[in-house]
């Protein structure tokens, strides 16, 4: 039971770095957009995309934090308490991006605007850089058992945190951009179309690099994680990873941007499932496997019933969801959003 | 029903992860949890009654086709997008709070709450998506099927507090679990989730919510009113709200003196430090006001024997005092009895200015006219939201010293990292800025035109 | 509905909530004083905020 508890945790993990990931994307095209002039289209264009989704795809967050703590509880009090520094900055980035994302909406002057787009754009590329890194610090056995035992800093800081952090940085620019350019698709505006391909292009041979050169720090770094990534589960995943990325760039090359959403996805995916395959049988690296880590059988017993009882509700409001996003049920008037402040 | 404090006596548990040893900023670690509650829970009153109030406007849009209802319910809808946004992120922090302040806590009893949170993260699921729904999909869906879709949004409200409000009331009542050799052991989470504790406090939260949620949206046009903008638009928009609220002020007495009597019973100690009552008595007295000092409440007014009335329904009943246990397991008296007798007044205050605008209309089908009644509503929405914070005030901190009532201290739930007070001003700074930024925003919907929407 | 049934509806329910929950302890009285308690104010919304009632136009300046 305690797999079927990691499988969900890291279904929901994968699902946030999908869709919470291309969110926290957008705020970076946001902050690379240009000046208040030039920026407008495309900031217009995530404005109107992350709307409707956002808070739902955050709250995937919260669901791998609950089954966390309640499937692996040792685990998680030792991961948080060691790794205090990072998450209180993605805590903090969360706070900041939600609410300058919520806020900008109202924002009545250019001025206004421009500061809370400064605030979600700066927030958006953070966020995700220190989760990455504080996931990076659990995979490369950072994470001592016990009270806040492990080292503040450099539990974060190696190559190997460091790099899974610019990976999520770069990952999610790469989806959110695949995922703008179906939008602006679907929109009728050739001109974002061709601007979020370009980006999406750029993005995925730069985040196809990174993981290139994340396999090699993790092969002279932690060569146990290396050796799992190699062999079995761990290998199938990456390949299947590195395929799905090729495809998606074939896919994008050729305009389809429906199906690319998808290979993305996969790509990504790919990684995720991967690293739990290399690192297992452990939760915490050399610290803690999955089983000594696992709550009662009562307790699991009861997350997986209210899990599954709950997946009967939830899996088709989401259905609902991304169904009337994608038929652009839901959509609003494009404008570009320096719109409004125009003389 | 086990004895709880003998079960401490017997076996303290270390938990998951040892003992922090001496956290010297573990006043700095109970003030950051305690701001960032303070920050959300305004917004969780907006999340459980909000909802409710825009469809019964839309329902009186759909039944009459009066175009005003439709304005304000769309109005209404906007902010509550954006409470329920600014939530969003200020309970992750509450989730995040967990891990980086009390992992001994989450380590040691994760296993035993954790189920409330896991169904709670699925409400929140729901209504995130079902919100999203309806406040984009305002003409973009069939006018009855938009109001089907508001429906989960107050459901999800309903379930998603009732299960948070299940793990406050495992700290205060924990059930569901042994401890053996300082293991906590044969857990039993469904029993910790519905324990006694979770009937009264959902209640009195619910109600609260819509009275907080409730005054402050009357006191908005409350102003408007005062202001002379007397249309159908605000009409409309100060009946509703102040409606609700007001039916809600004189049902929470009620639920209140459930709640108090439960406490009684189950927590003396708390009840005791209410009153700072050092001392067992028969008959025992109500202080209104007064400092606790040296074992007894100074300067205060007395009544004779209410305390008693109120904890016991007996005016002869008898209360148990703080010295029932030893002086390192009572809880601060002063701050619990000044929020508790806050709580307790304006919340009388609240259902006399209900009472007087329900019996208005009862006896004259008109709202009140006197001015004083309007600027008491402009007051009553800041003040039920004072109300709301000392409440939870009375009842968290009249739980210390323990985080899981009679079996872990705080102190051993805390984390052991350094640095504490540096998180605690980039904190309180942040949720400053974001006070601000909201309050600001807010105001500036509130003057544009309902047209604009 | 008429406005009378309803008045009297929500007057009942708000006394028999409160008989129920102060001089009793039980779960039962409990859950049936708080479901009055509840039904009173969902009545008392419809009884007040009745749209007859809310198109009234304010006649003092």
């Amino acid at each position: 039971m305690a797999e079927v508890c990691l499988g969900l945790m890291i279904a929901g993990l994968t699902a946030y770095g999908l869709l919470a990931g291309a969110d926290f994307g957008a705020g970076f095209w946001d902050l690379t957009a240009g000046g208040a002039r030039r920026g407008g289209r495309v900031r217009g264009m995530v404005k109107r995309s992350m709307g409707p989704v956002w808070e739902a795809n955050h709250v995937w967050l919260i669901f791998v934090l609950v089954i966390f703590w309640t499937a692996f509880p040792v685990a998680f009090g030792s991961a948080m308490s060691t790794l205090y520094v990072p998450l209180f900055g993605a805590m903090v980035g969360i706070v900041l991006r939600g609410a300058a994302f919520a806020l900008r909406g109202q924002a009545a002057t250019m001025g206004e605007a421009r500061g809370l787009g400064a605030v979600f754009a700066l927030s958006s590329v953070l966020t995700p850089f220190f989760m990455g890194a504080a996931l990076g610090g659990v995979a490369a056995g950072e994470v001592p058992v016990g009270n806040a035992q492990g080292d503040p800093w450099s539990s974060w800081t190696s190559p190997i945190s460091l790099l899974v952090g610019v990976l999520a940085v770069a990952t999610g620019a790469y989806l959110s951009a695949v995922f703008l350019a179906g939008d602006s698709e679907r929109a009728g505006l050739p001109d974002l179309v061709a601007a979020f391909r370009a980006r999406a292009l750029g993005a995925a041979v730069v985040t196809g690099l990174l993981a290139a050169a994340g396999l090699a720090v993790v092969s002279s770094d932690a060569p146990d994680l290396f050796d799992g990534l190699t062999s079995g589960g761990g290998l199938v995943c990456v390949i299947v990873s590195g395929v799905a990325g090729a495809a998606t760039l074939a896919l994008l090359w050729t305009g389809r941007f429906f199906l690319a959403r998808f290979g993305g996805a996969l790509a990504v995916a790919g990684v995720t499932v991967g690293w739990v395959f290399a690192q297992s049988p452990y939760l915490l690296p050399g610290e803690l496997t999955l089983d000594q880590a696992a709550a009662g059988d009562a307790t699991l017993t009861a997350t997986l019933v209210s899990v599954a009882l709950g997946l009967v509700v939830l899996l088709p409001s989401l259905w609902l969801l991304y169904s009337l996003v994608l038929r652009g049920r839901l959509d609003q008037a494009y404008e570009p959003l320096d719109q409004r402040f125009r003389p | 029903m086990i004895d709880l404090g003998l079960l401490a006596q017997v076996a303290p548990p270390s938990g998951g992860l040892g003992d922090p040893g001496p956290q010297p900023d573990l006043l700095d670690a109970r003030q950051m949890q305690a701001m960032s509650f303070m920050f959300h829970i305004p917004l969780v009153c907006f999340g459980i009654s909000f909802p409710a109030m825009v469809l019964f406007l839309e329902g009186l849009w759909l039944r009459t086709g009066d175009p005003v209802y439709k304005r304000l319910a769309k109005r209404w809808s906007k902010v509550m997008l954006i409470m329920f946004a600014v939530g969003v992120v200020t309970g992750t922090v509450l989730s995040f709070e967990f891990g980086l302040l009390w992992p001994n806590f989450t380590a040691t009893f994760g296993e035993v709450f954790g189920l409330g949170f896991a169904l709670e993260g699925f409400s929140f699921f729901i209504e995130a998506i079902f919100i999203a729904i309806y406040v984009y999909g305002w003409d973009r869906i069939r006018p009855r099927l938009h109001f089907l879709c508001g429906i989960p949004v107050v459901i999800t409200g309903i379930t998603g507090s009732l299960m948070v409000i299940g793990v406050n009331g495992w700290m205060n009542n924990p059930t569901g679990f042994d401890v053996h050799g300082g293991k906590v052991t044969n857990v039993r989470p469904w029993e910790a989730l519905f324990n006694d504790y979770l009937a009264h406090e959902l209640v009195h939260m619910y109600v609260a919510g819509y009275l907080v949620a409730g005054f402050i949206v009357a006191g908005v046009y409350a102003r408007a009113w005062l202001k002379g903008r007397r249309d159908r638009y605000h009409r409309v928009g100060l009946v509703v709200s102040l409606t609700i609220a007001c039916l809600a002020a004189p049902v929470q007495l009620v639920v209140g003196d459930w709640a108090a009597r439960t406490v009684a019973d189950r927590q003396p100690v708390k009840l005791a430090a209410f009153e700072g009552l050092a001392n067992t008595e028969k008959g025992a007295e109500f202080t209104i006001g007064g400092i606790y000092e040296d074992g007894a409440l100074e300067y205060g007014i007395s009544i004779p024997k209410l305390l008693s009335v109120l904890a016991d329904h007996d005016p002869n009943g008898v209360v148990k005092g703080l010295n029932t246990v030893p002086k390192e397991d009572q809880p601060p008296v002063n701050p619990v009895h000044l929020s508790f007798q806050v709580m307790v007044f304006i919340g009388t205050g609240l259902a006399a200015l209900a009472a007087l605008y329900l019996l208005t209309w009862w006896r004259k089908r008109r709202l009140p006219q006197s001015k004083w009644f309007y600027r008491g509503v402009v007051a009553a929405g800041p003040l039920a939201l004072v109300a709301l914070i000392a409440g939870w005030v009375t009842t968290e901190v009249g739980r210390q010293p323990w985080v899981v009532y009679d079996v872990m201290r705080t102190s051993q739930a805390v984390t052991a990292a350094d640095g504490l007070e540096i998180g605690y001003v980039f904190l309180a700074v942040l949720y400053a800025s974001l006070a601000v930024a909201v309050f600001w925003l807010l105001r500036r919907l509130s003057r544009q035109p309902a047209e604009a929407d | 509905m008429t406005i009378k049934r309803l008045l009297v509806a929500t007057l009942l329910t708000g006394f028999l909530g409160v008989a129920l929950m102060i001089p009793f302890e039980g779960p039962l009285t409990r859950s049936l004083g708080t479901t009055c308690l509840i039904a009173f104010c969902v009545l008392g919304a419809f009884l007040i905020a009745s749209p007859g009632y809310l198109a009234e136009e304010e006649d003092d300046p």
